[in-house]
């Protein structure tokens, strides 16, 4: 099974589109994992002196009001922003996994309970239960990665909710009842492994929105907080010099635009060689 | 010999609509009773919409009935535990009708066969050795173990749809239409295969069929279906007694051009399984209709020996009319 | 004849998945073709409608006269006048022919109106005068139905009005009654046999249900993996098949009468279209394979009967 989820992953990113958007991804990430060595001044070494300077050879991205680094902050704003969002749809995956299987399996009351929750909460845009529940929690960056995967969770356990559902009345599943399989059996080996795909292609889609939700929680100055870089409090501090020094404000955003994009674009080249069965079919 | 499966007054309603549409029955199956001993081949023949998956499904309690009661092996189904029944699955097996979608498309034909073991908590002693001969028995290479399903045909995937259910060596198999998606030739191959691994195995099956011609050469005994009622019980070679199974054989086109058969047409259409009227379920279509039929409901009554029909004005035991060339 | 077919051969890239297939159907005659999954029956049908560019095929040889005229090479304008005109296709599923969104009526209204130019009166006339013709109960009102609103039989039934709705000469029927019960099948073959009978139109019937090819047809092709294997008229395929496929599969066939265990299946599975084996494409599955089957591709060879086969070794016998 792992072998086929990692050909599909060899097949996505073969493709230009996946190529392309692989390779701005994977720098990405090692930009993030590597941030200390990687930024060529500390994140936070202040210079009053070169306040808000232009990209030049020294400070390729720029310096911002308080004569920092741009380039070394957003290096290490990509740590923030990544692990944030990724950390919190991996928790909404996961608990969407667990209710929406629960729900589309067994049915009955506990399905209509959570349900009428989900589509509750689904009927508010994300960004105003990530500002209620930041509210609640208070700000920082615990009470973002919890605001976000709450956001989330609707989607992912109402896409898990379906995919079992539809998958349920399969007859492979009946004939592994007629086995005499329990429920455990039933939902790890057959109904989740069958769901599981396009689950993870919508949660790879929902990092690049939960990117953007990061950043505009942290422009408002609810996420990480000073000195702890993140694009959305860089573009935030940015506002103000906006006419001085527009690249502390416009870089961050790019960043934020570009890896949007090429999130979304990966996973479409996903999506296209997960289709894998469709093709054999016709065959 | 003794009765491996013994079914009483079993019924199966599915009840629709609710909160704003008028609650309406769907009666699938209706006070079925039937014995199936062992070593026996049982047919249950009938058209779409006649309750011949549901009672397949009945019999093997992947649905709860409604009413009655299903014995195997002496013992009531409905008196087991959850855990219990889990493991008398092991002696009761099902062959579906579509090989194409019985197999998790994820799992290999290794990981497919295996999983009954798994299922069961038995730990097979070699488990190639196990593969090797599940597919053996079935007459497939042993090479296939490391395919998945999309890349065999219909009758390997088949022939692993069998393989599967014999590896807990049960005792009764309900084979749910076997060949329907399949060629002819590669229906004579299963066929074969079910013949041959029945007298080796000792396999009761429970044969489930809309070919009356394909029940009447496997089977020992068969039940005629319709709107979820046993209509006739007969064995293969008798002459038919209820019109509907008349009906059927004469629909039934013989490859013999000599025995062209004219063609009687049945009136009207099946009545659904919703409003089903008090008398005979086939009253509105019979040729041979009373203002009897459509009042009282008819049993089943004794025609001769193993053969029974319910119908109040059942056909004479008369050797089978074939007109010829009538339709030419 | 009302058409020839002559020798021809059927692309899709680099697979000929029909080849050298030979056969003719006159005015008032049913011509059985009968094959399994894959012995390229439907495909020939789609090459007779001029359909094949639309699934990526296309005809590399030989020719389809219909009534004296090549329609190999015919202008689509000129095509589209013939089709569901002069010749009509009855699907295999009739659900799929039919449009959900539009009222039973005016789709077979459609035909007439298009090829035999009726006013929308006429048409409607013609419409209910055919689904009397074919036993549908009150034309009138179901007329006016949706097609969910009928059953299957009745949906082929409704398929087969709208195919003669443009009052064709030849009627191509894929598998017209395999998605339907047995009664109701019966039903269907019968009302196919009549049709022709009374309005004396050709009849391309094709099944693989030997019982159904018995029962209505007047000659039969028989197909395997692309190639007509025999041809044959009925009485005499059924009592003396000459090619090992057509014995075999006519032994594939249970009858009530054979004795248990007595039913004989062909071994082997059919080659795929890029796995196809040299020499007569049957010799891999066949009991009295010769050496020779295995080079040498044996021709249909069609005698002054009529009949003909494509074995080396019934052709010895």
């Amino acid at each position: 099974m792992i072998k086929h989820r990692a050909l599909a992953l060899l097949k996505a990113v073969s493709t230009f589109k996946g190529g392309i958007s692989g390779a701005f991804l994977l720098l990405l990430v090692i930009g993030a994992l590597f941030a200390p060595w990687l930024s060529p001044y500390p994140y936070d070494q202040q210079d009053l002196g070169i306040m808000n300077q232009a990209p030049s050879l020294t400070h390729l991205f720029g310096t911002d009001e308080f004569g920092r680094d741009v380039l070394s902050r957003m290096i290490t704003g990509a740590r923030t922003s990544l692990s944030v969002s990724v950390t919190a749809i991996g928790i909404s995956v996961l608990l969407g996994l667990v209710l929406g299987a629960t729900c589309g399996y067994f049915g009955g009351t506990f399905d209509r309970i959570v349900m009428t929750v989900i589509d509750l909460t689904w009927s508010f845009p994300e960004i105003l239960i990530a500002l209620m529940l930041v509210a609640i929690i208070g700000p920082g960056l615990e009470g973002v990665v919890i605001a976000i995967a709450i956001a989330y969770l609707a989607q992912f356990t109402r896409l898990t909710r379906t995919q079992i559902m539809s998958l349920k009345s399969e007859t492979y599943v009946e004939a592994t009842i007629s086995l005499g399989a329990g429920h455990a059996h039933v939902l790890f080996s057959h109904l989740l492994p069958n769901a599981l795909a396009p689950v993870l292609v919508a949660a790879m889609l929902a990092t690049g929105d939960a990117i953007i939700l990061e950043a505009t929680l942290g422009f408002f100055g609810l996420g990480a907080q000073p000195p702890t870089p993140s694009w959305g409090a860089m573009m935030s501090s940015g506002t103000a010099q906006l006419f001085i020094a527009p690249w502390v404000i416009l870089l961050p955003g790019l960043a934020v635009a570009l890896t949007v994009v090429f999130l979304n674009l990966f996973g479409d080249a996903v999506i296209a060689a997960l289709d894998v069965r469709a093709k054999f079919r016709e065959a | 010999m003794s009765d491996l499966l013994t079914v009483n007054g079993l019924s199966r309603r599915f009840s629709d609509g609710g909160l704003f549409r008028k609650r309406k029955v769907f009666h699938a199956v209706s006070d079925v009773s039937f014995t199936l001993k062992r070593g026996q081949i049982l047919g249950v023949v009938g058209e779409s919409g006649c309750g011949k998956s549901t009672l397949a499904r009945l019999v093997l309690r992947l649905i709860n009935p409604s009413a009655g009661q299903v014995q195997f092996d002496g013992v009531d189904m409905a008196s087991l535990s959850r855990t219990d029944m889990r493991r008398l699955r092991q002696r009761m097996q099902l062959v579906f009708q579509d090989p194409y979608s019985a197999i998790d498309p994820r799992y290999s034909i290794r990981d497919a066969l295996l999983e009954p073991y798994r299922v069961q908590g038995v730990k097979p002693k070699s488990t190639d050795d196990t593969v090797s001969s599940l597919l053996d028995m079935v007459g497939l290479n042993g090479s296939l173990a490391a395919s998945y399903p999309h890349q065999l045909s219909g009758g390997q995937k088949q022939r692993v749809g069998i393989a599967r259910a014999l590896a807990l060596n049960p005792s009764l198999v309900v084979l749910d239409e076997p060949t329907a998606s399949l060629d002819v030739s590669v229906q004579a191959q299963i066929v074969s295969l079910l013949e041959r691994l029945r007298q080796e195995l000792g396999l009761t099956y429970l044969f489930i069929s809309h070919d009356l011609g394909l029940v009447r050469y496997f089977c020992d005994q068969i039940l005629v279906m319709y709107l979820g009622r046993i209509v006739e019980v007969l064995p293969s070679d008798a002459a038919p007694a209820h019109p509907y199974t008349r009906a059927l054989l004469d629909s039934t086109f013989e490859p013999d051009p000599k025995r062209r058969r004219s063609i009687t047409r049945l009136g009207g259409e099946i009545p659904s399984g919703y409003d089903l009227p008090p008398g005979c379920a086939f009253a509105n279509r019979c040729p041979r209709v009373t203002d009897l039929c459509r009042r009282v409901l008819p049993t089943l009554t004794t025609q001769g020996s193993g053969h029974q029909a319910a119908c109040h004005h059942p056909l004479a035991a008369v050797p089978e009319v074939v007109e010829q060339r009538s339709v030419a | 004849m009302l058409l020839d077919l002559e020798m021809l051969r059927i692309r899709f890239g680099a697979f000929s998945p029909v080849d050298q297939v030979t056969l003719s159907v006159d005015r008032g005659e049913i011509l059985g073709i009968v094959g399994e999954s894959g012995s390229g029956k439907s495909l020939t049908a789609t090459a007779i409608m001029g359909l094949l560019p639309r699934i990526g095929g296309q005809i590399a040889a030989g020719n389809i006269r219909f009534d004296g005229t090549d329609l190999v090479g015919m202008p689509e304008r000129q095509l589209r006048r013939l089709r569901g005109g002069r010749i009509a296709l009855i699907t295999q599923n009739p659900m799929t022919s039919l449009d959900s969104m539009m009222r039973i009526g005016p789709q077979i209204d459609q035909a007439a109106r298009l090829h035999l130019g009726l006013s929308r009166s006429a048409a409607r006339a013609r419409s209910l005068e055919l689904m009397a013709d074919l036993r549908i109960p009150d034309p009138a009102s179901v007329y006016d139905l949706f097609p969910h609103q009928l059953s299957g039989g009745m949906k082929q039934r409704i398929v087969i009005a709208m195919a003669l709705a443009g009052d064709p000469e030849l009627l191509i029927a894929d598998e017209p009654t395999t998605a339907l019960d047995v009664t109701v099948q019966a039903q269907i073959v019968q009302i196919l046999v009549d049709l022709v009978r009374q309005r004396g139109l050709g009849l391309i019937l094709i099944t693989h249900d030997m019982g159904v090819v018995a029962q209505a047809c007047d000659r039969v092709a028989v197909m395997y993996c692309g190639r007509v294997v025999e041809l044959a008229q009925v009485d005499a395929l059924f009592e003396h098949p000459r090619h090992p496929y057509t014995q075999a599969l006519i032994r594939c066939i249970p009858r009530h009468d054979m004795a248990k265990g007595t039913m004989s299946a062909i071994p082997g599975v059919v080659p795929s279209a890029a796995a196809q084996p040299p020499g007569c494409r049957f010799n891999p599955r066949c009991a009295l394979v010769a050496d020779r089957c295995r080079v040498e591709t044996p021709e249909l060879r069609v005698g002054t009967s009529g009949n003909g086969v494509a074995c080396h070794v019934a052709e010895a016998a």
